[in-house]
């Protein structure tokens, strides 16, 4: 296309978008409704979006964020098309490709390779076409024999490589994206979100994405849109959106998700044995680091440390780093993933008001995390560290992908409102002994 | 509506075939499992009918086995259309609810692999004919115009039952109901001829009929139908299509919101 440079017309573009979905107690009364034209009303009516507006440009990464329940995922699926707003338009230029789910119409009997070859049909693209892209969508996604085992086999983060790089390569104009991405290992995250940035900026692909995680969300997106209730809250820039939507979370947290874990003499609790930290990290912090992870603890309701959590109440995770040298101010990550690699709980100190941690020289800074069970299944999970310059977009200081294994015991509490978000509660300097 | 259906023809035609293989992939005799069931229907109906009932139809020399074939074939094929099409979007909720994948592109396929069975069927069933002392006749070639006339008759119907059944869940009990009334009613095991002369214009005006009297004068007897089988055949067509065209249209908006 000449001119395709040039052109700046958005590419999404939604106008007063609304949606109701009309609630039945049971399926005669619409038509009773129908045989009285309307007169004689047996519905709810329930309003998911109202007056949605929002538009992003070619080359442009739009954020999607917001509690869950809020109306993001119905949002996408009006923008891809597959659902019809109650009133407002949509308009979209090219073509849209919406990965809202993993494994969105594979078959799970056919194989990975088959399965590209179908599910690129259902999406309405040529057989040819895909016959052409098949290599590049099997090498990216990487998945060595696997490729020609049937899809039932495959465990959710195959899957989701498949699926990513099926969407990824089949080169829509617009690529809409639910959370589906946290899935993967680190490497393939990493390799996608440079695919994706790419796409984005290279060749001026629109991307709409909605995540929960916001470090990712502050990388990829310009701009960013914040639904509450279903209304826009905020709509502005990536970091600034972020940044609000964060201090909100804090302020509106719910009671107890990040009162500090309070000792009997009043003092912020630190958990004692500092020199034993409660998994081996030997290996895991790359050696001649600075700063060092010394100490991650599972600490219960009771302020003990213990080797287990329990879903049964809520507890904390505490890291503490050792800095050799003075650093800038610091910016500290926090990420719970499944063992299929979903990242469900993410906490960053940033969000915290007040000044961020500014180490000295020889000093450990400890930090500790509110997790609620509720809504993290009984199970083992990864835990992963990051510390960042607080300002700017320098290189990370420390990033461990395995800082230990966070393993909870206990009845499965399901809690599907659960926004993966990880209060940090205190964040403690302390100098070197 | 036909403009989706172009597009994603690739599509249909995967999804239809792969249906026809993976319904009984887990099977031993898999795939022939597809011609297994008719077969062993067929058998039964034979079996009570001649043997146990002795019915003496005027079949015009033809064995009594080809004739209930020539009906049962074509009949079984177009209730598939109706009875999937009617749950059609309940089971292609996975789909419609992620993808902007037009509706009726799911009864296409569900229509599609009933054809594909119906030709697969019927070839076989022409083929055991000839062996039986069926001797061929060139109205055999318009047999594929009327298959594919009642098949789209099933596409129509499947349209408007597949959209109404999305809000009213009973229309999926009632429709198997109807649809196994509806078979002792049209001309399926029984010639056109064995009807009572009162009640033909009533037999008549079953939707079934037209389709099956015409399969039975081209295969069977090997002559013309009658001027009014055709008219009959597309005015059901037509109005099928139509109806069907304009119950989805009138209820697409909101058929993604209840699945």
């Amino acid at each position: 296309m000449a001119g395709e440079h040039t052109d700046r017309a958005p590419a999404v573009v939604a106008r007063d978008v609304s949606k109701v979905f009309k609630l039945y107690d049971r399926p005669s009364g619409r038509l009773l409704e129908w045989m009285t034209l309307g007169r004689l009303r047996r519905h709810d009516a329930y309003q998911v979006l109202e007056d949605v507006s929002l538009e992003a440009a070619p080359g442009e990464c739009l954020g999607i964020i917001g509690r869950n329940g809020c109306g993001k995922s119905t949002l996408l699926r009006i923008l891809s098309g597959s659902l019809s707003p109650t009133s407002g338009s949509v308009s979209i230029r090219g073509r849209v490709f919406a990965l809202i789910e993993l494994s969105t119409g594979f078959n799970s009997t056919l194989t990975g390779a088959q399965n590209i070859g179908f599910a690129a049909q259902m999406l309405g693209m040529d057989k040819a076409y895909v016959r052409a892209k098949k290599d590049e969508i099997i090498d990216f996604a990487d998945l060595g024999r696997y490729i020609d085992r049937p899809l039932r086999e495959y465990s959710s983060g195959m899957r989701a490589r498949l699926s990513f790089s099926l969407f990824a390569f089949l080169e829509p104009d617009v690529l809409m994206i639910d959370e589906a991405f946290s899935v993967g290992d680190e490497a393939f995250q990493r390799k996608s979100y440079a695919l994706l940035e790419q796409m984005i900026k290279a060749e001026g692909r629109t991307v709409l994405f909605v995540s929960h995680a916001m470090h990712v969300m502050r990388r990829l997106c310009q701009r960013i849109v914040w639904l509450e209730d279903g209304g826009v809250r905020l709509f502005g820039a990536g970091e600034e959106v972020c940044d609000a939507y964060l201090q909100h979370m804090q302020r509106h947290a719910r009671p107890g998700d990040h009162a500090p874990a309070i000792g009997p003499s009043g003092v912020p609790l630190v958990p004692e044995p500092f020199a034993e930290p409660a998994y081996s990290l030997d290996g895991f912090t790359p050696t001649g680091a600075d700063p060092q992870l010394v100490g991650l603890w599972i600490v219960d309701i009771k302020a003990q440390v213990v080797p287990v959590a329990t879903s049964r109440a809520p507890f904390r995770l505490y890291a503490a780093f050792h800095f050799a040298r003075p650093a800038p101010a610091v910016r500290i990550v926090v990420c719970i993933h499944t063992q299929d690699e979903w990242l469900v709980a993410h906490g960053d100190t940033s969000v915290r008001e007040g000044a961020p941690p500014t180490p000295a020289g020889g000093s450990v800074i400890v930090t500790s995390w509110q997790v609620k069970p509720i809504g993290l299944a009984p199970g083992r999970y990864r835990v992963s560290v990051e510390v960042h310059p607080a300002q700017g977009e320098g290189e990370p200081l420390l990033v461990i992908d395995e800082a230990g294994v966070l393993e909870i015991e206990g009845p499965a509490v399901v809690d599907s409102v659960y926004d993966g978000f990880l209060p940090p509660g205190i964040v403690e300097h302390l100098d070197d002994q | 509506m036909s403009a989706a259906l172009i597009k994603y023809r690739g599509f249909i035609w995967k999804r239809a075939m792969l249906d026809l293989r993976v319904r009984y992939a887990t099977t031993d005799l898999g795939v022939l499992w597809n011609i297994l069931h008719p077969l062993a229907l067929i058998g039964t109906y034979t079996f009570v009918f001649s043997f146990i009932m002795g019915a003496r139809y005027p079949t015009e020399g033809v064995p009594y086995w080809v004739f209930i074939c020539a009906g049962l074939v074509p009949w079984m094929a177009f209730s598939d259309c109706v009875a999937s099409g009617t749950t059609c979007f309940q089971v292609s909720a996975p789909y419609l609810r992620k993808l902007p994948v037009p509706e009726e592109v799911f009864i296409a396929e569900r229509v599609l692999s009933a054809t594909i069975n119906l030709a697969l069927s019927f070839a076989v069933l022409i083929a055991l004919a000839m062996i039986a002392g069926q001797s061929p006749s060139w109205h055999w070639a318009l047999i594929p115009v009327v298959l594919l006339l009642l098949q789209t008759l099933g596409f129509g119907i499947g349209l408007g039952l597949g959209t109404i059944t999305t809000f009213f869940p009973d229309v999926q009990q009632i429709v198997p109901l109807v649809l196994r009334m509806a078979m002792w009613l049209a001309p399926v095991l029984y010639p056109m001829s064995a009807v009572p002369e009162k009640v033909h214009g009533v037999v008549r005006f079953h939707p079934g009929t037209p389709f099956l009297v015409a399969v039975h004068e081209l295969f069977l007897d090997g002559q013309m139908p009658p001027v009014w089988v055709w008219w009959a055949q597309g005015a059901w067509v037509i109005g099928a299509l139509v109806a069907g065209t304009l119950v989805l249209r009138a209820l697409r908006r909101e058929i993604r919101d209840v699945l």
